[in-house]
């Protein structure tokens, strides 16, 4: 289908339109929050506790009602506080709404969500709990106490502990706590938060500290005891100068240590029972979802696959979702973000990138592998099944590969009960020998070397043959040896002769030596191939001087006419060896040319 | 004096007692089989199958009765799985063949193989021992001619047809091995399975297999295994749901 440009700028102009209209419809809530904070999380019967709704970047219309709240004899409305900050160029506010809460009766308090209208929406904030205690009797107008909401926990599960010191009297100093926290890695805490609540009749004043251990081994632990050096008003005289009551003076102060017993803990392992292979150690509830920046691809392409964890739980060392590994896709691992939804970080989102990159058109899905977790609010273990997301992949000609959609359910199989009889061929009434229900022995690397063993051998041994043979070759002399001891033994011939002045004898040889050293020096089967006139042609092509090539000629004439006549003179015969040797010379340095 | 006899016959007697035993207790078990079979039990058939060849020694005979006993009990793929192990051990017999044949041809399914069959009836093996009696044989017989060059003469067309039948039979070797290494050699021993895109439960079916089908097994993950069908289509099953034969 194609589209005209003007029809792409309506639509254009039109889907603009409609996100403007969203965003001044939304504008004003995006960033927005609302939550509930109680100034401690562990109260006791007969106290008072202080709500908050706390309102971010959003401006409340209205002072939002409290719905009916359990174990709260009564609601008072405190007033509101507003603050806002500008950092970076960034504005941002924050409005709070005080409630106390008279409390009655024991058991965990539970505040169910509030509702806040503002302008431009509604918020509501998330539920918030925490613990009422039975009184608890106190000798000391200070003391510390050190609580935690449950005592076992599993191995490995970060739970939150509060720290409340808590004085009837003015204090002047409180050191940091000393606590010992053997057994555990401590993690996240919360700022100090100062409160008043009012007991039996009496303000009392409360400083309260969050913060979240992690066990890190099985067995009885204790969390704590932790001990705090305050100074104390205990008195007050009366100012003996100026100065004194300049400075606060006339108190009379006193230094304390104020101790909290430990708080035994008993530490579970993870049960064994039911542990799924893909466990890798992830402690709490957690919904996982995973999304990729886009399905239309090519080769080549690379995708962010983002994993979003969130829930309840610790979220430190929590391992990331995987993608299945399949052939044509790989993956690179990459960055990780936490965003907390308390100070404590103990819910929250956590959110995973890997980059993949898809390198075979065969792709159809990126597929996951099970995420599992150790719920340890049920004590069970939990699997998380990610649900594969498609995608189109071209291939270099930029085409999809033609593939058949996959069928949504496997087709139902006929019942092949009970085949009728008639065909089948009857049992064997014997065991027939016996069969190996392993590899075949004839498929193993041996039996290969056992088949081509004899044909190895063999051709070994034809080797072996052949090499001996040319080495026996390599010993036997050559034509042009042969040829070579023909003319040493004919100069010698020559030279017996003309000392004997056997004139027959020496111009024989003087024929045989000379035709034999000119085909050597020539290259020439036989000198007997070619005429005398074509072989001084061919000694003056390969440099011989001519004075050389008329010895020759006349050494021939002289041997050609001795056929005929014999007759010869010793001193003739010499002179003749004279001349026939000094040839020879020339010829032989022709050969060693060649 | 007299004990002597005596003391033989009890070795004598012991001794055909220890062979007894095992034998006794080995072919107790198949002929249990093969009477259940007899009586229509045929579950309980291939179990005592089954017992005689985990406990006893593997024989062809148990293979090929536990094949028919899982048939006529509907377990279409481990009775061809069974039957393949008995053709292994004796590719000749002709009533493993046929059997197999009315198997495979009651799957109508994909994967269903009909092809290469005589690469079944003689597998690589049987090519492998073949070859292997002829080029030794061969060999042999070109060292007599070398070493006793008067019977070279006589020798000489045993041995000229002896070799090109040997290099015959090489051949038919290498091309039984590649095509037993491209055919299928695993059965699907469940019904209403499906291959998936990939070793996990949760991944959608990417081919559905019925019990009986003959697929290749192309690579192991965990307790999962990829299988490709007689098209070349592939996908993932668990481990379990195949019985592998091996080459």
């Amino acid at each position: 289908m194609v589209s005209s440009i003007p029809d792409i700028h309506s639509a254009l102009r039109r889907g603009l339109g409609l996100f403007a209209l969203l965003l001044v419809a939304t504008g004003t809530l995006v960033g927005a929050s609302a939550r509930l904070e109680l100034d401690r999380l562990f109260m006791e019967s007969g106290e008072t506790v202080l709500l908050r709704i706390v309102v971010e970047d959003a401006d409340p219309t209205a002072v939002p009602p409290l719905p009916p709240i359990p174990l709260a004899a009564s609601k008072e409305y405190l007033g509101p506080e507003r603050r806002s900050q500008t950092v970076n160029g960034v504005s941002s506010s924050q409005t709070s709404f005080r409630y106390r809460l008279q409390l009655q009766g024991t058991g965990e308090i539970q505040i169910p969500p509030v509702a806040v209208i503002v302008n431009g929406g509604r918020l509501e904030t998330a539920p918030v709990s925490g613990y009422v205690l039975p009184p608890q009797e106190r000798t000391n107008s200070v003391s510390l106490h050190l609580y935690t909401a449950r005592d076992t926990c599993y191995v490995g599960e970060t739970i939150a502990y509060e720290l409340q010191l808590q004085a009837g009297i003015n204090l002047r100093e409180a050191a940091p706590p000393k606590m010992s926290f053997d057994g555990f890695v401590i993690g996240r805490a919360s700022p100090n938060l100062q409160s008043q609540i009012v007991r039996d009749g009496a303000v009392i004043g409360i400083v309260t500290t969050r913060q979240a251990a992690t066990p890190t081994k099985e067995g009885d632990l204790l969390l704590g005891p932790v001990s705090q050096e305050i100074v104390a008003e205990v008195g007050r005289r009366r100012p003996t100068s100026l100065l004194d009551q300049f400075f606060g003076g006339g108190a009379e102060l006193q230094r304390a240590v104020v101790e909290a017993p430990a708080r035994p803990i008993r530490v579970l392992p993870l049960p064994t029972a039911g542990r799924p292979t893909d466990f890798t150690g992830a402690l709490g509830r957690f919904t996982v979802q995973a999304s990729v920046s886009r399905t239309n691809l090519s080769i080549g392409d690379a995708v962010t696959v983002r994993f979003v964890v969130a829930g309840r739980g610790s979220f430190d060392g929590l391992p990331s979702p995987r993608i299945l590994a399949v052939e044509g896709l790989k993956a690179y691992s990459g960055t990780n973000s936490f965003q907390a939804d308390d100070v404590l970080g103990l819910t929250g989102t956590k959110t995973f990138e890997e980059v993949v990159v898809i390198e075979s058109a065969s792709i159809r899905a990126l597929q996951f592998e099970p995420f599992s977790f150790f719920d340890t609010g049920t004590g069970r273990y939990t699997t998380a099944r990610l649900r594969p997301i498609g995608l189109s992949v071209k291939d270099a000609g930029g085409n999809h590969p033609a593939t058949t959609p996959p069928p949504a359910a496997i087709p139902p199989e006929p019942d092949r009960k009970v085949p009728p009889a008639a065909d089948l061929m009857p049992l064997m009434a014997s065991s027939a020998g016996p069969a190996s229900m392993g590899p075949s022995w004839t498929g193993a690397p041996w039996f290969g070397v056992v088949i081509l063993a004899p044909i190895l051998g063999l051709g070994l041994l034809a080797g072996v043959r052949g090499l001996r043979s040319r080495r026996a070759q390599a010993t036997l002399p050559t034509r042009r040896d042969l040829a070579q001891m023909s003319v040493r033994d004919q100069h010698a011939t020559l030279r017996q002769a003309a000392l004997t002045g056997n004139s027959k004898a020496f111009f024989d040889a003087l024929a045989a030596v000379l035709r034999q050293q000119v085909s050597l020096s020539l290259g020439l089967a036989s000198a007997a191939s070619v005429t005398a006139g074509d072989v001084d042609q061919l000694l003056q092509e390969r440099g011989m001087p001519a004075s050389s090539i008329e010895s020759l000629d006349r050494l021939f004439a002289a041997a050609d006419a001795a056929r005929f006549a014999h007759l010869a003179m010793p001193d003739e015969l010499a002179t003749w060896l004279s001349m026939a040797e000094s040839v020879l010379q020339e010829l032989q340095a022709l050969e060693e040319k060649r | 004096m007299n004990r002597t006899p005596q003391c033989v016959l009890r070795v004598w007697l012991g001794l055909i007692f220890l062979l007894w035993l095992p034998l006794a207790r080995g072919m107790s078990d198949f002929d249990k089989g093969v009477a259940e079979y007899a009586a229509g039990h045929y579950s309980e058939a291939a179990a005592s199958f089954e017992q005689e060849l985990t406990q006893g020694r593997p024989t062809v005979g148990a293979l090929y009765n536990l094949g028919n006993a899982r048939y006529r009990n509907g377990e279409i793929g481990r009775a061809i799985a069974a039957w393949r192990f008995a053709e292994r051990a004796a590719p000749g017999r002709r009533d493993i063949h046929a059997n197999l044949d009315l198997a495979r041809s009651r799957l109508s399914l994909p994967g269903a193989s009909s092809s290469s069959a005589w690469v079944r009836r003689f597998p690589p093996g049987f090519w492998a021992v073949l070859a292997a009696i002829g080029t030794w044989i061969w060999t042999i017989l070109l060292l007599v001619c070398r070493w006793r060059p008067a019977m070279a003469h006589r020798l000489r067309r045993p041995v000229a047809g002896l070799g090109a039948a040997t290099v015959i039979l090489l051949l038919v070797y290498s091309v039984a091995l590649a095509i037993g290494r491209s055919s299928p050699d695993a059965v699907v021993v469940v019904r209403g399975t499906g291959a998936r895109f990939g070793p996990v439960e949760e991944s959608p079916v990417a081919l559905p297999l019925g019990d009986g089908t003959e697929v290749r097994i192309e690579e192991e993950r965990g307790d999962w295994v990829r299988v490709l069908d007689a098209n070349g289509h592939g996908g993932w099953l668990p481990r379990d749901q195949v019985v592998q034969i091996p080459d």
